[in-house]
């Protein structure tokens, strides 16, 4: 009882707030009936809805020129065809490789990239596919799945030799903060590849990020910058699932308590952050949840304590939303991943700039991206330009600010994985500033 | 630090903890232990290594801008030693104790552990409790709009359950549970969190945060709303033996544990360690644990252990029900060749017919139980003071049912509504658990197996006696039942389905009576109410009791 009247404690801060439109549900597949369909459907609304896309801008650009179809290119005639692409890849892994009499030729795993020197584009769209040629389009820069407009003609044995190639470009963008009034810094925290159970995560490290979002850690000062954080999203990879156990056989009670250990932990530290402010969790490439894009989020029951709170939302992979009129959209990581190993560039941002500017989160799906046939729309296409982009479980912290030719300014952030780096990223809503947060506890060991 | 006396009490405990018991104490586990906020809780560790300094290794916690890499804000733990040397590399630091302990733990894991463990604790409680880690009360910064609502998540509440039994049972003599490494540490958090409700400042952080059972309460205080559940839960023990229809609570809880079906369980009982004003909790918990294991439930164990093997292997979803005597092995087996043996009778009025009897009683008693619940109010008050047992909330919610007349509120699809009429009652009574009683309602629908009360069989086995039944059931089939009668001297009680179940859990206070309820008559009262039991309870009997060939024969393909 006594314990009570040493908790006097004049120094109290009010969290800000801020307001959270969720933007989830053209990645939910709750509607959805899976009747055995492949995935030309989902080709098809790409084409189409690219094809709307492109053909305003076509008409800006090539007023004069005539567009035609593959089948109806004409020998030596310029024009402007529009396409999805396929790269043609002699490294690209196969699913027949496994059956192959010749396998020991070629090794079925590659290393991490299945790019190779004699890779070559070619363009299909509904009537029919032709290759392409020309120094303009570089093979390692596209990957299956873009769609765009090319202009060319059609050369001497039936290639299309391109001269110059339009793509969707960045999606027209809300003005940042549309119908609100910024005047204070707020933050959002970007965290992903916390790994709960992994033998490379550190708990202690999660712990101090825990308790420095939540205010409980530093000073005064620190805990005012706490005050500050509106929110944190966690992107993907949240805990360490032992593949090993899952073996497809009844799991014992002790394999079973060892396999859900890990997301008991996680949902402790998560019923912590519930507790103190909004938390978001996506699911990633590890998490015990759908294997193809679009993820749906981790059920509730995973998070017993977390789910009780208003303030926990459990989110699809693709995640969209919009906080005080600033539109977020990220991944786990995987459509970045797959880029790397299809096509080349010289860092993980690159690849998200050039999603955004083919207006397409997953191009690769449904590939060599796990994906679900949808049959109606197709949901990865990016309608609207978010102010940031994230994207989770990277090797490392990177961050940049892409200015589009319409006026529009997207931050772009790859979060590093927080196992391995023992960071996460903040991002400030009022003016898109980003900044490392690095919790460490190097320095007791040893 | 109004009171610099507390203070002082909390750093000469740190002092025990941290020489003599080599804990490390890390602000946050203060803040957590002894119910202070975080910034104190850091104050408080300052203050010590302060006047304690000598041979103690200090863990800072350094922040601020890095100048090695622009553009990134850093948050370390630093010890003593390499303090400056983190400065150095840092602009504008802030630097915090972190933790105070005797000597350097070599794997930084181990800061993490002693906290850990105890916010594991904090976690595992029951959900319907309130406490720092649920509400972040103890963080310098609050955010007004998080709330809990316990409603929606009905489909989780039934993990944490058994150790929620676990921590109301610890302070009275209960055991019986297996899962003896978790009690200690549940015994602890109840005392914790039982402190912790009482120091709450019920400022507005506070009030934002409170649960909407509390709300219900129209209470306001979170305390009000635990007591109430408590008290409630009293009133419904009592009543349940004014009514002399229980049945004995021992046997309940056997036949409680071998159905497979949901069954109510308790709810998580009050923290009803102990009032006591001690300062550190730690030191009463680990006594009482002491005390608590002392006790000797060894031999419970065994037999619970016991039935549990034999509920694994024959309880694969069959509806039979068996009944079967603890203490010789024989009728383990008679158990799995239950379809072979006679009837294993379907035991129990309490779990058999859930809904029916309560219907009937509430028919029956909706007037006199009223009057009576009144009573027991004013009672239980009390007594659940002096007692300072935990009592079902469970019972409580069934005695709701009664009271408001509501002749199906005990089946199962209507229970969280009748749930929400809980509180109100409770209001007025003070006690202090935490323990909202919707939660606990909740959890007894869902989590059934687990929460299986086996207390005071022991004790109850000593009187037991097989009674053989015979009667014509609702089909003018020929039943014959094999039930364990106990020879009790006090009246049978009142008891209905979830009556009965409670009560081993209530049991610390209600033991005397447990074990002198009369069995077997419950029994034969309890089935003129069978048939208007759900269909599921109907089939069950009918497997057991009735017809035993034909019960052979499907459980022959059922088993296969």
């Amino acid at each position: 009882m006594q314990a009570m009247e040493v908790d006097t404690d004049s120094h109290h801060l009010e969290r800000k707030q801020a307001d959270y439109k969720g933007q989830d549900e053209r990645y939910l597949l709750r509607m959805q009936r899976y009747r055995g369909q492949q995935y030309s459907h989902l080709y098809y609304f790409r084409l189409h809805k690219f094809r709307e896309i492109l053909n305003t801008l076509i008409q800006k650009r090539w007023p004069n020129l005539p567009s035609c179809t593959i089948l109806g290119l004409e020998d030596g005639k310029e024009c402007i065809i529009v396409g999805t692409v396929y790269k043609q890849m002699q490294l690209k892994p196969s699913v027949l490789d496994e059956y192959s009499k010749e396998r020991s030729v070629t090794p079925i795993a590659q290393p991490h990239n299945f790019m190779h020197p004699d890779d070559y584009l070619i363009l299909e769209d509904d009537s029919g596919r032709v290759k392409l040629t020309g120094n303009v389009l570089s093979p390692s820069m596209y990957v299956t799945g873009v769609v765009a407009a090319l202009h060319g003609k059609e050369g001497s044995d039936g290639d299309f030799y391109v001269q110059s190639i339009l793509e969707a470009g960045l999606p027209p963008q809300h003005p940042l903060h549309s119908g609100y009034s910024l005047k204070d810094n707020k933050y959002i925290v970007l965290v992903s590849g916390l790994m709960v159970g992994s033998m490379k995560s550190n708990p202690l490290q999660f712990q101090l990020l825990v308790d420095y979002v939540t205010g409980h850690s530093g000073d005064e000062q620190e805990q005012s910058m706490a005050a500050q954080i509106v929110r944190v999203i966690i992107a993907g990879d949240s805990v360490d699932m032992q593949q090993s156990l899952l073996a497809g056989q009844s799991l014992g009670l002790k394999e079973q308590r060892r396999l859900a250990e890990p997301i008991k932990e996680l949902d402790l530290a998560l019923t912590q952050l519930a507790a103190a402010m909004p938390v978001d969790i996506m699911p990633g490439p590890n998490d015990p949840a759908n294997f193809s894009l679009p993820q749906q989020p981790l059920h509730k029951c995973l998070f017993s304590g977390a789910s009780a709170y208003n303030t926990f939302v459990s989110a699809t992979n693709p995640h969209q939303f919009d906080l005080d009129g600033v539109c977020f959209l990220g991944t786990s990581g995987q459509n970045i991943d797959d880029l790397g190993k299809y096509s080349d560039a010289k860092e993980k941002l690159d690849y998200m700039e050039r999603t955004l500017k083919w207006r397409h989160l997953a191009p690769t799906a449904p590939d060599t991206l796990g994906c679900y046939p949808f049959t109606d729309r197709d949901p990865f296409v990016i309608e609207d330009c978010p102010h940031v982009y994230f994207c989770g479980n990277q090797k490392k912290y990177a961050s940049r600010l892409l200015e589009g030719s319409e006026g529009q300014v997207v931050r772009l952030v790859c979060i590093p994985s927080f196992c391995e780096t023992g960071s996460a990223v903040v991002v400030n809503i009022r003016n898109l500033e980003c900044h490392l947060l690095t919790l460490s506890t190097s320095s007791l060991v040893g | 630090m109004a009171d610099s006396d507390s203070a002082a009490q909390i750093i000469n405990q740190l002092n025990a903890l941290v020489f003599d018991h080599s804990h490390v104490v890390s602000y946050k586990w203060l803040s957590r232990n002894f119910s202070v906020s975080s910034n104190i809780a850091k104050r408080l560790l300052q203050e010590f290594v302060e006047r304690h300094g000598d041979g103690l290794e200090i863990i800072y916690a350094i922040s601020g801008w890095s100048k090695v890499e622009p553009g990134c804000y850093s948050v370390q733990l630093v010890p003593k030693a390499k303090l400056e040397e983190a400065k150095a590399d840092i602009r504008d630091s802030s630097v915090c104790i972190y933790s105070v302990q005797s000597c350097l733990p070599k794997d930084p894991a181990q800061l993490w552990s002693a906290e850990f463990v105890q916010a594991e604790e904090l976690f595992n409680q029951p959900s319907g409790a309130n406490n720092c880690l649920r509400d972040n009360r103890f963080s310098a910064v609050s955010y007004s709009l998080m709330k809990r609502n316990l409603n929606g998540t009905n489909a989780r509440i039934g993990l944490p359950a058994p150790e929620t039994i676990q921590v109301s049972a610890s302070g009275a003599k209960v055991n019986g549970f297996t899962k003896q490494d978790t009690l200690p540490q549940q015994v602890n958090t109840s005392s914790i969190s039982q402190k912790s409700v009482a120091t709450v400042p019920k400022g507005a952080a506070q009030s934002s945060i409170v649960t909407k059972d509390v709300k219900e309460a129209s209470a306001g205080k979170s305390t009000n709303a635990s007591d109430t559940s408590k008290a409630s839960a009293v009133v419904g023990n009592k009543k349940k033996a004014q009514n002399g229809k229980a049945t004995g609570g021992a046997l309940a809880s056997l036949w409680g544990r071998a159905s497979s079906k949901p069954k109510p369980s308790s709810p998580p009982p009050p923290t009803n360690t102990n009032n006591s004003k001690d300062v550190l909790p730690l030191m009463n918990a680990d006594a009482q644990i002491s005390a608590w294991e002392a006790g000797g439930n060894s031999s419970e164990d065994e037999d619970f252990s016991q039935i549990r093997r034999i509920q694994s292997k024959g309880g694969s979803g069959k509806k039979r029900r068996v009944v079967f005597d603890m203490s010789d092995d024989e009728n383990e087996d008679e158990m799995f060749g239950s379809e072979t043996v006679i009837s294993l009778a379907s035991p129990e009025p309490p779990k058999q017919r859930p809904g029916a009897k309560a219907e009937l009683e509430t028919v029956q008693n909706t007037g006199a139980s009223q009057e009576n619940k009144d009573i027991e109010r004013g009672k239980g008050t009390d007594k659940s003071k002096a007692i300072s047992a935990s009592k079902s909330t469970m019972s409580g919610k069934s005695m709701k049912g009664i009271q408001s007349g509501q002749a199906r509120v005990q089946t199962k699809s209507t229970t969280n509504d009748s749930a929400d009429d809980n509180s109100n009652p409770r209001s007025g009574l003070r006690e202090k658990n935490i323990v909202p009683p919707k939660a606990a309602n909740n959890k007894n629908e869902v989590c059934p197996a687990e929460c299986m009360p086996c207390d005071d069989e022991p004790k109850a086995a000593a009187k037991k006696r097989k009674v053989l039944k015979t009667r014509i059931d609702e089909r003018g089939r020929e039943v014959t039942e094999v039930t364990w009668e106990i020879d009790g001297a006090e009246p049978e009680k009142a008891n209905d389905a979830k009556h009965t179940v409670n009560k081993p859990i209530a049991f610390g206070h209600v033991d005397n009576k447990h074990l002198a309820i009369g069995k077997g008559s419950s029994v034969e009262q309890s089935h003129p109410a069978k048939p208007t039991a759900k269909p599921s309870t109907k089939h069950t009997q009918k497997g057991a009791g009735k017809d035993t060939r034909q019960g052979n024969i499907l459980s022959f393909f059922k088993k296969s």
